[in-house]
């Protein structure tokens, strides 16, 4: 079943073109990567999907809604999150702090925070499911620590532990394993592989392709902004990753 | 002695309120309001320009405003030494109008800079600040401009020789109002994603807030309570006169506060006002004897300036967290992990 599909996106930014009609799709509990080298419109491709860039031309569909240039909080409430590609912590927060920040809250709203009883249980709740998802992700033990003392890798981990929080369908990460060490990097995409067994999707950009291709459902190669390359399952990969065209980009780069 | 204790205290009360709402924006939203003065300003123009209309209008004086200001002033201010009620109800009402008045000026001043990074945001806030300062200061016909006006003394039925006293409890009474109102309101989920938006606002978009609203909001709050500050002062000095309200004295003064005492921490905010009001004082007091002594090659006004722009960059340097550190936000729920 596919969850996201883009048709015929197009983005140039000063006459050149970062995306040039492109058509993927994201298989519901499926791992998607999609690789190229640099410039390639990888990035430019899912700051699309998630709101951060306008399109000029195309459609980005999700769930079988259109939720083409919408702005990025809108596209929240369909069930999409995002990471970065730096690991961006909110860094004088706790590590806790920035997996409650993760979803949203009625005691966000005024007058209501002034008034604890309207938002205390569901702050209860919320800590408590924050607490399960560090503890599954391994860093409950740091979770009053200021999250600027985690490492690189801890970091991407307390990423994906934000946007659990919000029940997504679908995680879009843009180079989740970017240097990490290859034992967390591994440690990080097994959490993936549970996350995607329990029915979440992933849509992820990732350079380190020795890693994340052991981990991969279905990929996309792009390069100049269209793409060059597609396959789904182990045997059309295996074919994609030694298609000519695909050697070549790589070589070239 | 007494005189000059007061005198800080009344300061620090009116400084506390100004820099606990910039903390608000500043210390937990990110929001580099550099035009903190106009909403203080915002607070003034409700009582000189608003208040005094309505009491022209009620008294029916003709002429021109600075003079009629002067006679509805006296009236009222008659009327109130023989009505206590009078006078705190004409402050209440200012009160309420200047909280409107503010959060509608901070709403729209926010609003066309509202898609714009941190830094222009900042100046774009500046520049609108001083547009009206500038507008207010020569245009005589809205609140007196560089002439001022009177404003009736709504504490004139307390004695002369106690106005004083009345003026600095009623501002104490003011800042404590507005800082537990403040506290309250911060530790909650609300203060996390205000720090949120300080930290990474890219972040907090792609986590579904919407960060405009979120910027409208608080400025909205926080342009209100400084209003509140606005209106004490023009009734302790009986007049408004707009260059009371310029940058140094409410923009640049209170980020310095924030600054020393603390981003982020009330408690550190008010220690922070404290602190630099106390300094401000003696400064002011001794500045001709600190000249005389160290044979200071300028006037001495300048004095003031000159330390307090040393001592920000001393703690933008040295210590820019201030004095007092910020914490967490512990909710009940966190705060009942700790004690696991």
């Amino acid at each position: 079943m596919i969850i996201l599909e883009t048709k015929n996106l197009c983005k140039s930014f000063d006459g050149v073109k970062a995306l040039d009609n492109v058509n993927i799709e994201v298989e519901k509990s499926k791992l998607t990567l999609i690789m190229g080298p640099n410039g390639s419109g990888k990035s430019t491709l899912i700051n699309a999907i998630s709101g951060f860039l306008k399109v000029d031309a195309g459609k980005v569909i999700f769930e079988g809604k259109d939720i083409t240039n919408r702005e990025p909080h809108e596209i929240y409430n369909y069930g999409i999150v995002r990471t970065f590609q730096n690991p961006e912590p909110l860094k004088s927060m706790t590590v806790l702090e920035n997996v409650l920040i993760g979803r949203k809250h009625s005691g966000e709203n005024i007058p209501n925070a002034l008034f604890p009883s309207r938002w205390l249980k569901e702050e209860e709740e919320l800590v408590e499911r924050a607490f399960k998802i560090l503890e599954f992700l391994k860093l409950d033990h740091r979770w009053d620590h200021p999250s600027k003392s985690l490492s690189g890798g801890q970091m991407k981990l307390l990423e994906i532990g934000r946007a659990l929080i919000t029940d997504p369908k679908l995680i879009i990460m843009d180079e989740p394993i970017a240097g990490v060490a290859p034992g967390l990097a591994h440690d990080i995409f097994s959490h993936v592989v549970q996350l995607k067994n329990k029915g979440i999707s992933f849509l992820i950009v990732e350079h380190r392709l020795d890693i994340v291709l052991n981990y991969v459902d279905n990929l996309y190669v792009m390069f100049n902004g269209s793409v060059i390359a597609h396959g789904k399952g182990r045997e059309e990969i295996e074919k994609v990753l030694n298609d000519p065209k695909v050697i070549e980009v790589y070589i070239g780069d | 002695m007494v005189e000059l204790i007061t005198l800080i205290l009344f300061f620090f009360a009116l400084y506390t309120i100004v820099s606990l709402s910039l903390n608000l924006e500043f210390g937990y939203g990110g929001i580099p309001n550099f035009g903190k003065a106009l909403y203080v300003l915002t607070g003034a123009v409700v009582v000189g320009g608003i208040l005094n209309r309505l009491l022209i209008w009620y008294f029916g004086i003709e002429g021109d405003f600075i003079s009629a200001s002067s006679i509805a002033a006296y009236k009222m201010t008659e009327l109130i030494s023989q009505n206590p009620l009078l006078g705190l109800g004409i402050f209440i009402f200012c009160v309420l109008l200047a909280i409107v008045a503010g959060a509608i000026v901070g709403a729209l001043s926010i609003l066309p800079s509202a898609k714009l990074k941190e830094d222009y945001l900042g100046v774009t806030l500046l520049a609108i600040s001083e547009v009206v300062y500038l507008i207010l200061f020569y245009n005589t016909e809205i609140v007196g401009g560089y002439y001022g006006v009177s404003t009736p003394d709504i504490l004139a039925f307390i004695p002369g020789e106690y106005r004083m006293y009345a003026y600095t409890v009623l501002g104490l009474i003011c800042a404590i109002i507005v800082y537990l109102f403040l506290e309250r309101l911060l530790n909650s989920p609300y203060g996390r994603i205000l720090r949120g938006h300080r930290e990474n606002e890219d972040l907090i978009k792609a986590f579904g807030r919407d960060v405009m609203k979120l910027r409208v909001k608080t400025m909205a709050i926080g342009s209100a309570i400084a209003a509140i500050a606005g209106v004490i002062f023009v009734f302790y000095s009986a007049s408004v006169v707009v260059n009371a309200f310029n940058r140094v004295e409410w923009t640049f003064y209170p980020f310095l506060i924030v600054l020393l005492g603390g981003k982020g921490n009330n408690r550190g905010v008010v220690l922070g006002a404290f602190i630099f009001v106390l300094l401000k004082m003696l400064i002011d007091f001794y500045k001709f004897d600190i000249k005389y002594l160290l044979h200071l090659p300028f006037e001495a006004v300048w004095l003031q300036y000159i330390i307090f722009g040393i001592l920000a960059l001393l703690i933008l340097c040295y210590k820019p967290e201030g004095i007092l550190k910020e914490r967490p936000i512990f909710t009940p729920p966190i705060k009942s992990r700790i004690n696991e």
